[in-house]
């Protein structure tokens, strides 16, 4: 192998498309041994994951998409979709700049806004921004909660990695965030963070399958009423 | 003294002092951490690095610090911070692998993660025998194997 070590070896392999590790496999015994290894396509499923998108819909018809940028491949964005117009909206931005291995996820803020939680690679900094205005065309962002989660856990880029929710409650102004415990990636946490160092953790039980990621959505009451025929 | 003007030394394995400002220094991690730690002082032996790498490093660092400081980061900025790196890192294979190893020494997560994906982006379409050479690596297979793994990634289409 050549002299660069283990672990950037497989930063870079991790790098490269599913579909063309045939020739790294290919290279040698340890290589196509390493390509199999946990911890190895964790990172790659991570980084493929990473640029597909996220979906929430709101009450007033509309679906917001995050995607990432394949020219500018550093940069999240998202993007409208308004069925009641059959259109898709302009590129609307976070109120943050992030690379691909940030955090970045979306939820539903009430009935028609929605919220973002983002997290840098390497940061104990977690930010949560809800819009104050959204159109298909225009955004615009309002800082809900910022947590220095320093004092609470000690690694800070495993907790949230498979996470792709999280809700919000507007009045006690706290999250809570699906994530795996910092140590042990087979336990489920949900983490309830709030201001003034209010952090929990509640224990959700095993789940041993590590790829598996946490789907959660806010509840909306719906304004349409059911007439449920048992009730 | 404020900070923006305090100056440090980075002194690479020859010898040599590289004095550049504390904000840059900073976006190597590891002299950050040393400069939280207290043990600051106004040179930093960066001992595993050269020279010519470690100007290259400091090169990046500058110009991402240099366009962090404008206010509102328009488009602009970012388009050519994307075409900075883009050039950056056109260099051949021995001075990527030093650029890595560097950043990855000194923690300088942006520059390790465009060094890392030069590398993948450069070896995803080549013949297992050109990811040999480029990595010194030897095949260790025989051709039976070689046709077994063939097989299992054949699913894996390739042009």
């Amino acid at each position: 192998m050549s002299d660069l070590p283990k672990e950037l070896v497989e930063e870079i392999l991790s790098k490269i498309p599913v579909t063309c590790m045939r020739s790294v496999r290919l290279t040698c015994k340890k290589w196509n041994a390493l390509s199999k290894t946990r911890s190895f396509v964790e990172k790659h499923i991570g980084e493929e994951t990473s640029r597909k998108s996220s979906v929430i819909m709101t009450m007033n018809q509309k679906v917001y998409l995050l995607g990432v940028s394949f020219k500018t491949r550093n940069k999240k964005f998202f993007i409208c979709f308004d069925f009641t117009e059959e259109r898709l909206g302009s590129r609307l931005s976070f109120p943050f700049d992030s690379y691909f291995e940030d955090i970045v996820i979306l939820s539903n803020f009430g009935e028609e806004q929605i919220a973002v939680l983002f997290k840098k690679w390497g940061k104990f900094e977690m930010k949560i921004w809800v819009t104050s205005k959204i159109n298909p065309t225009t955004v615009s962002w309002s800082k809900f909660l910022e947590v220095d989660m320093r004092p609470f856990i000690t690694g800070c880029n495993h907790v949230f990695t498979q996470s792709r929710g999280f809700f919000i409650d507007e009045e006690k102004k706290v999250v809570v965030v699906f994530g795996r415990h910092e140590f042990d990636d087979t336990r489920k946490i949900a983490y309830i963070i709030g201001e003034d160092g209010y952090f929990r953790k509640v224990d959700l039980g095993e789940d041993t399958n590590i790829f598996s990621h946490q789907h959660v959505r806010s509840y909306v009451p719906s304004s349409v009423h059911i007439n449920h025929p048992f009730c | 003294m404020s900070e923006s003007n305090k100056k440090i030394s980075l002194i690479s394995s020859e010898g040599e002092a590289f004095e550049v400002s504390e904000a840059v220094a900073r976006e190597f991690e590891i002299v950050a951490h040393m400069l939280e730690d207290g043990c600051s002082g106004s040179s930093i032996p960066i001992t595993t690095v050269d020279s010519n790498i470690l100007g290259k490093v400091i090169e990046y660092c500058t110009k991402h610090v240099e366009v962090g400081n404008v206010e509102g980061n328009s488009e602009k900025a970012e388009k050519d911070l994307e075409e900075f790196d883009k050039r950056f890192i056109a260099v051949e294979m021995n001075t990527l692998f030093s650029l890595i190893l560097a950043a990855n020494y000194l923690n300088v997560k942006g520059l390790l993660n465009i060094g890392c994906q030069k590398v993948a982006d450069t070896i995803k379409d080549m013949k297992p025998e050109e990811v040999r050479s480029i990595f010194n690596i030897e095949n260790d297979y025989t051709p039976a194997e070689e046709e077994v793994v063939r097989k299992e990634n054949e699913w894996a289409f390739q042009p």
